[in-house]
């Protein structure tokens, strides 16, 4: 199941030779890793597909590429090492990782397969630092490029902020954190496939929304890895219902193009081979110019200023960061709040709404649809605290488990192993993250598919000290709202 | 003591007799109490300027006359969790929000209470059960979460104020706030 492949690249076809004399003269070398076989939290079923198809289309590119699939902490060191040792006299250095990442504290990290996570000392011993990572490719005076495919679903921080929660303000949060750019070499760009605290998809097909867009753009002809970036980003925002947006933190110090094609000697047009970092020209920014941009562009992204952003713009029309600043300016638009709220719902067309409206029929018996935004809900600890379930309600979540299929055992109101796997297989039937862990979107769409089939549970009253506790809750606040709220609670009956 | 009871809200609702109509809302009837012609010539008198500039965003003023509908929405007792009834009418309220007569409309989802307990409590009750009812709306039916705003009214604003214990005072109000913006 674990292998890993140092694959060297050698793509040099005759087209290329005719031309590219200035590419050849370049190295660049891609290290690829596609983790999807955990051993110890969810597996994911496309890191591997994503990781085979960029390798093939970076080879396309002239990469030299080390990649590895599966890997554990000790494969992933080996191949990094071995990447680091390469990477020095390399012109372009590229970093794609697609699998489970996680952030604690700000830094970033990769998750091999064989990580478990049960406390904070595991970050150390189980975890790969991205920092660690891109030390490494600075170390070179190289265009370093990072794709990092990761944040997906991250089960491993429940278990985390569970142990840690008590005792250290550390926030375990999921996904990765947003990253520094380092000044290094000819600079570093650095792409996530989601923004900070957000979650990337796995996607249903064969490869991540984020991957499938870079693999679509990345050899656009004569394109800045700057357009390539807002081009990618544009496409996953839009082919996940803007559920995704991917996040970048670019330094580069002049332009990079990846598939440098010669106009002027069509003949070899087609050959994808020739890469080109665009050598210094009177077509680049001066040194001055682009220190100035870059000041502006960071001023505006430290004060969030929409005004910041339009200054920027106007000063550079077309300068490096004008499709991150255009792009900002849109969102913070859209984000000036109730002056704006139709747009979200001008923006579908009449068609589509009715669609949507004719899509939910209002007669017979309620079936929740699972809809994309609750597929990718990620569910913890934390999500099911703020249900506040006391030992009937846990008694009553397990009768209903039971009666979809998802034996968790004795209806005893006290969740174990058992309850945790029964969820985790029903989530897993209904297509939601597997995590074990419920929410009040996921509790509301068992209690839809089992109403009326699953016997009530009471939990005894108070013999255990913490049961006691819950039933005075309880007490008060019925006391002090009566029978007055709405509805009937499938457990709170019993003071009644 | 399980009411599933969809409540038309007409203005005269205030003075209408209690526990009526338990009739059921369909998403056609929700379309309608919520478009903007059918608010009657009180809202159609009233000046833009005195409008303009009300926050959507917290409590309207009780002078506003808007298009709404209120609905009864069911929820375990003191607690967000929907219970099937309450999902059943919102599927109702998610078939009209999508309905194309509701493109470029914003709704505020106010939650009410009635007048038992401590009213503070009350008052993050209903805050959080309409905040509970969007993220329902937006989580099944992939409702624009930019359509809907939630606001708590605890008791303040009751059905039947002769009667704070009337089981009326309890529901959901969806009011269209567009004609405010």
């Amino acid at each position: 199941m674990r292998f890993y492949v140092l694959m060297t690249a050698f793509v040099v076809s005759a087209a290329t030779l005719i031309t590219a004399g200035a590419a050849q003269a370049e190295r660049r070398l891609a290290l690829v890793v596609g983790n999807g076989a955990y051993m110890h939290s969810t597996p994911l079923a496309n890191p591997v597909n994503d990781a085979e198809a960029m390798a093939n289309k970076l080879e396309a590119l002239g990469f030299e590429t080390y990649v590895g699939f599966d890997l554990d902490k000790i494969g992933m060191e080996r191949l990094l090492r071995d990447f680091a040792r390469a990477s020095r006299d390399s012109d372009v250095n590229l970093f794609f990782y697609a699998g489970h990442g996680m952030s604690v504290n700000g830094t970033n990290y990769l998750v091999p397969v064989d990580a478990v996570f049960e406390d904070e000392t595991a970050l150390d011993f189980e975890a790969v630092s991205v920092d660690f990572v891109t030390r490494q490719m600075s170390l070179s005076n190289a265009v370093n490029l990072v794709f990092l495919d990761a944040c997906r679903d991250n089960p491993l921080s429940q278990t985390l902020s569970r142990s840690m929660g008590a005792t250290r303000s550390a926030a375990v949060s999921s996904g990765l954190a947003e990253m520094s750019v380092q000044d290094s070499g000819k600079g570093m760009a650095i792409a996530f496939a989601t923004s900070p605290g957000q979650v990337a998809l796995d996607g249903d097909g064969m490869n991540s929304p984020f991957t499938t867009a870079l693999l679509r753009h990345l050899d656009a002809e004569n394109t800045d890895i700057a357009e390539v970036f807002s081009r990618v980003t544009g496409d996953v925002y839009e082919n996940t219902g803007q559920a995704q947006r991917p996040w970048i933190n670019v330094s580069l110090t002049g332009p990079v193009v990846l598939n440098k094609v010669n106009r002027v000697a069509p003949q070899n047009a087609p050959s994808t081979d020739q890469v080109a970092l665009a050598s210094p020209g009177a077509a680049q920014p001066s040194g001055g110019m682009l220190q100035e941009q870059q000041m502006l562009f960071e001023l505006a992204r430290e004060t969030g200023d929409i005004e910041d952003y339009k200054a920027y713009l106007e000063s550079f029309p077309s300068g490096l960061y004008a499709n991150n600043a255009r792009r900002m300016i849109r969102r913070l638009q859209g984000e000036q709040g109730s002056t704006q709220v139709a747009s979200a719902r001008t923006s579908l067309s009449a068609q589509a709404a009715n669609t949507r409206s004719a899509s939910i029929n209002e007669v017979g018996p309620l079936q929740l649809p699972v809809t994309n935004t609750l597929r990718s809900q990620i569910t913890n600890a934390s999500t099911e605290a703020a249900l506040g379930l006391d030992r009937t309600g846990k008694g009553n979540i397990q009768a209903r488990l039971n009666a979809t299929g998802n034996n968790v055992g004795a209806v005893d109101g006290l969740w174990g192993r058992k309850t945790r796997q029964g969820i985790a297989n029903w989530q897993a039937i209904n297509g939601l993250q597997s995590t074990g862990f419920l929410s009040l979107a996921h509790l509301e769409l068992l209690v839809s598919q089992t109403e009326g089939r699953y016997a009530p549970y009471t939990a005894p009253v108070a013999k255990s000290s913490s049961g006691g506790s819950r039933q005075q809750n309880n007490n008060n606040n019925n006391n002090a709202l009566g029978s007055a709220l709405l509805g009937v609670a499938i457990g709170a009956i019993l003071s009644r | 003591m399980r009411t599933l009871g969809l409540v038309a809200a007409a203005c005269v609702a205030l003075a209408a007799p209690v526990a009526q109509a338990q009739e059921f809302l369909d998403s056609q009837k929700i379309i309608q109490q919520l478009l903007p012609q059918n608010t009657g010539p009180v809202v159609r008198s009233m000046n833009g300027a005195v409008k303009r500039g009300i926050n959507i965003q917290g409590q309207l003023p009780m002078e506003v006359d808007l298009p709404k509908v209120s609905m009864t929405i069911n929820f375990e007792l003191d607690s967000v969790k929907l219970t099937a009834d309450g999902m059943l009418a919102l599927r109702s309220l998610a078939k009209a929000l999508w309905d194309p007569q509701m493109a470029n409309m914003s709704f505020q989802v106010a939650g009410h209470t009635d007048g038992r307990g401590d009213p503070t409590y009350n008052q993050q009750l209903s805050e959080r059960r309409a905040q509970a009812v969007i993220d329902h709306l937006v989580n099944f039916y992939e409702v624009p979460r930019m359509m809907l705003v939630p606001t708590g009214y605890g008791v303040s604003r009751p059905m039947d104020p002769t009667n704070l214990l009337n089981p009326l005072n309890r529901r959901v109000e969806i009011i269209n706030v567009q004609p405010l913006s």
